[in-house]
């Protein structure tokens, strides 16, 4: 009778979309990792949205939600320790003046 | 079309505000010149997305979210960009060359992604057709069972998690850590080398 499913997945293709294009094309290291986050972001709403809708019963969604939280944690933690250590190497954290890897 | 019930009009609301707020806030993030903006404009997307769960009756998760993403990731990802020179001092562009081309892809995929929501037929798939709709007065989210889902069934993937913050957080503290040499074991030969003509110099200067 209120906000069918469509609307949250909707909201959530939106957030993940505007976050694939922050990490592909944002200049900035740490920017590219708030991209990523906001993919994660999308990814656990989804979830819920799923869960809410079909199985409220069963509490699998949530679990992978919790677990996604961690994992996302831990990456935030690890990416900026190496944007970090690449400023403090490179002088500077623009992905297109880092070309260490690319040959 | 009759008249929406004082109820729907609620519920319309919410989500309308939730949804600009999240979205709104994540387009802010990814076009933001300045860096500390792109930063805290991911707090609202962060709390909407908190918002979102509490009104979907997650509402262990919307703490969960309040707690790491704004308490911890939000806090790291603004310190990182106060250590980190700030890009939009300078003139130059805060995109690379592929901006046109990617949200052109992008677009489509939110085409595609939102019309493979809609056409879906969630009825047809043998989904209770009560549950498609979100009906008020569902009772929330039992806390205590998602202890026991994530303790008994999926004690492993848990377990898992932990050993993976454990490593991240040992891998965090070797990555950030600053160089700090070891006297005299860590010197490069040409500088031990060096180290060692100039004391002789000096001793046989004093001799």
């Amino acid at each position: 009778m209120v906000i069918p499913i469509t609307g949250i997945l909707a909201v959530s293709a939106l957030l993940f979309v505007v976050g694939a294009v922050a990490l592909i094309t944002r200049r900035n290291a740490i920017a590219a990792l708030m991209g990523v986050e906001l993919m994660l972001n999308a990814a656990n709403l989804n979830f819920v949205a799923a869960w809410r809708y079909f199985w409220p019963e069963r509490m699998e969604a949530q679990v992978a939600v919790l677990i996604v939280i961690t994992v996302a944690a831990a990456e935030a933690a690890v990416g900026l320790a190496i944007v970090l250590n690449l400023y403090r190497r490179f002088g500077t954290v623009d992905l297109e003046q880092i070309r260490l890897m690319r040959g | 079309m009759e008249a929406m019930t004082t109820q729907e009009i609620v519920h319309y609301s919410i989500f309308a505000l939730l949804a600009l707020v999240t979205v709104g806030g994540a387009i802010k993030v990814a076009a933001s010149r300045s860096m500390i903006h792109a930063a805290f404009w991911l707090f609202p997307v962060f709390a909407g997305v908190a918002g979102f769960y509490l009104y979907l009756g997650a509402q262990f998760l919307a703490a969960i979210q309040v707690l790491i993403y704004i308490g911890a990731i939000l806090l790291l990802i603004v310190f990182a960009v106060t250590l980190t020179r700030n890009a939009a001092d300078t003139d130059e562009a805060q995109s690379n060359r592929f901006v046109i081309p990617v949200v052109l892809a992008a677009l489509l995929l939110v085409v595609a992604l939102v019309g493979a929501a809609v056409i879906t037929p969630w009825r047809e798939a043998g989904v209770d057709i009560d549950r498609l709709l979100l009906a008020p007065g569902v009772p929330v989210t039992d806390v205590s069972a998602v202890g026991l889902t994530l303790l008994q069934q999926y004690l492993l993937p848990f377990e898992i998690a932990s050993v993976l913050l454990l490593a991240a957080m040992i891998g965090a503290i070797v990555l950030a850590r600053k160089e700090r040499r070891a006297p005299d074991e860590a010197l490069p030969a040409e500088e031990i080398m060096a180290h060692d003509e100039r004391t002789e110099a000096y001793t046989e200067l004093t001799r």
